[in-house]
């Protein structure tokens, strides 16, 4: 029964809420029950706030019961990634340059959320400074894919992936540059959704690239996605990046008609740019005959090679990360875990106009992006080129041999979500990713929910 | 293109000019990565070859083209 509890989505829990049948402090000492009995396995939280958060719970439920309620946020257990700042709780982006540190002031992302009601629950691993890992030198150890232990479930948000996909919280916030919330999301079987870049502010999370930078929510279903983004996004001063742009109410958004909606079907990332797993093609063509079930108009596009947005992010990532780090690499290197310093490191070698014609490319790409898309809403592909991701052949620099197909809509700066489409490689998860234009998560958020509604897939669990 | 492959007190060199202080292992990983990093850098430096002054300036990075 406990375990059915940590299983619920947040809007499941905010119902059962409102009809009397739960509590927040019922809730909290499930979920702390289930961290205690299970992530000495999984390794997705480096820090759990018990006291803290069952004190929160109790407010949460003597507001409750005075009948005052924050909307379907209050008093749900989330996890936070340990790169984002939270008040008097440590906050290391799992560094010994960051060792106990902790934190005065909340980042605006998580004071959002609070101020909605959330209850922290702890903070979950993140690769050190979000590029990191898994390192075996690690201040703190990698997380392991709930549905396979000897599994990596990716990163740099691996704990929060892990947290969800486990039932160690109803929900949890991660970052992306490159595609840190999506590819854990996909490994681990959870929806995962990058926001556009300048939606969500980053102030008070510790840069990895200043122009990529995202942070986004990570859950169990795409209504949940919905439920944290209405809070999370909006205009903030304090990120130079943050745009004074409308949020619409993304609960309306979801329907299970898909009837008008054009849909660009990118397949060429994974079938000719870079080569996916048969069962990944297999899965993502399924997927688009669902989604054609639904009603939508499909029809196959071309956008640019999957390794021009690669070149891309991976320079602009590497440039900008050097110029956040390269003082403590240079002059204290072995405080850093052996990825970081092999991944940093390489940055100390991109020159100025590499990083000049990086960023000019990409503005090409943005309005050859913003051209295809004049009479589309959306286009799909898959997440992933593979499932099966031992933890002992995750390579230090595996990213020069290998597209990610995330990337391309972190360097178009669109907003991109990924729900679970399947499985293979025994019991691993398969992602369809979802991207629409900078400024439409209505549309990523419509078409994942009717997707989902539509397919078996969000509902298993891992047997943990 | 081949990755190119550059001799290691060549690369040990490039290292010590930047600042970088590691152990021969990791010293000789990373040689291996610099030596793979012209797969990317060439792609951007061929695209500025086509386009030449035609190619955009870097103004509004991404969302407002």
């Amino acid at each position: 029964m406990s375990d059915d509890l940590c299983a619920l989505t947040i809007a499941e829990a905010a119902a059962a809420y409102g009809a009397g049948t739960l509590t927040p402090t019922r809730l909290v000492r499930a979920y702390l029950e289930r961290i205690e009995r299970v992530d000495g396995a999984t390794h997705a939280y480096v820090h759990v706030c018990r006291d803290a958060a069952l004190a929160a719970a109790v407010r949460a439920e003597a507001e409750m019961a005075r009948g005052s309620s924050r909307g379907p946020l209050h008093g749900i257990p989330l996890a936070v990634k340990d790169i984002i700042a939270t008040a008097g709780v440590p906050t290391t982006a799992n560094s010994r340059l960051l060792a106990g540190h902790v934190p005065q002031a909340d980042a605006t992302v998580w004071a959002r959320l609070a101020h909605a009601g959330a209850i922290l629950l702890g903070k979950a691993e993140t690769q050190e400074f979000a590029i990191g890992g898994p390192a075996p030198d690690a201040l703190y150890p990698p997380p392991r894919n709930p549905w396979n232990l000897a599994c990596y479930t990716g990163g740099s948000s691996g704990g929060s992936g892990a947290a969800v996909a486990a039932s160690l919280c109803s929900a949890a916030l991660g970052t992306d540059t490159n595609g840190s919330v999506r590819m854990p999301a996909a490994r681990c079987g959870i929806v995962g959704l990058k926001p556009t870049y300048g939606r969500v502010s980053r102030r008070g999370i510790y840069p990895l690239a200043f122009t990529l930078d995202t942070c986004g929510p990570m859950a169990r279903s795409v209504a949940d996605c919905a439920l944290m983004l209405e809070v999370m996004a909006g205009h903030d001063p304090a990120d130079a990046a943050s745009r004074p742009v409308p949020v619409p109410r993304y609960r309306e958004a979801l329907s299970p008609d898909l009837a008008g909606v054009r849909i660009g079907v990118v397949r060429h990332f994974t079938t000719a740019d870079a080569t996916a797993a048969p069962a990944v093609n297999e899965a993502f063509d399924v997927a688009v005959a669902v989604l054609a079930d639904r009603g939508a108009s499909l029809r196959d596009v071309r956008m640019a090679n999957v390794w021009d947005y690669t070149a891309v992010g991976m320079v602009i990532t590497m440039a900008e990360a050097w110029a956040i780090h390269g003082h403590d690499l240079t002059t204290r290197p072995e405080a850093f875990n052996s990825y970081s310093r092999a991944r940093f490191m390489l940055g100390a070698f991109v020159g100025g106009g590499d990083y000049v014609e990086a960023q000019r490319f990409r503005r090409e790409l943005a309005v050859d992006y913003a051209r295809l898309m004049a009479d589309l809403d959306v286009v799909v592909s898959p997440s992933l080129l593979f499932t099966d991701w031992q933890m002992s052949a995750v390579g230090k620099l595996y990213y020069l041999q290998q597209p990610m197909p995330t990337t391309p809509f972190s360097v178009l700066g669109a907003p991109a979500i990924t729900v679970p489409c399947g499985f293979a490689d025994g019991d691993l998860p398969i992602g369809l990713q979802i991207a629409a234009k900078p400024f439409d998560e209505m549309a990523v958020l419509r078409v994942g929910h009717a997707y989902e509604q539509a397919t078996p897939w969000h509902s298993r669990r891992p047997p943990l | 293109m081949p990755p190119r492959a550059t001799p290691p007190e060549v690369f040990a060199a490039l290292a010590a000019e930047r600042g970088l202080r590691l152990e021969p292992a990791e010293l000789e990983e990373l040689r291996a990565a610099y030596d793979a990093l012209p797969l990317l850098l060439d792609r951007l430096r061929r695209k500025a070859r086509e386009k030449g002054a035609d190619m955009l300036p870097v103004v509004n990075v991404v969302w407002a083209p």
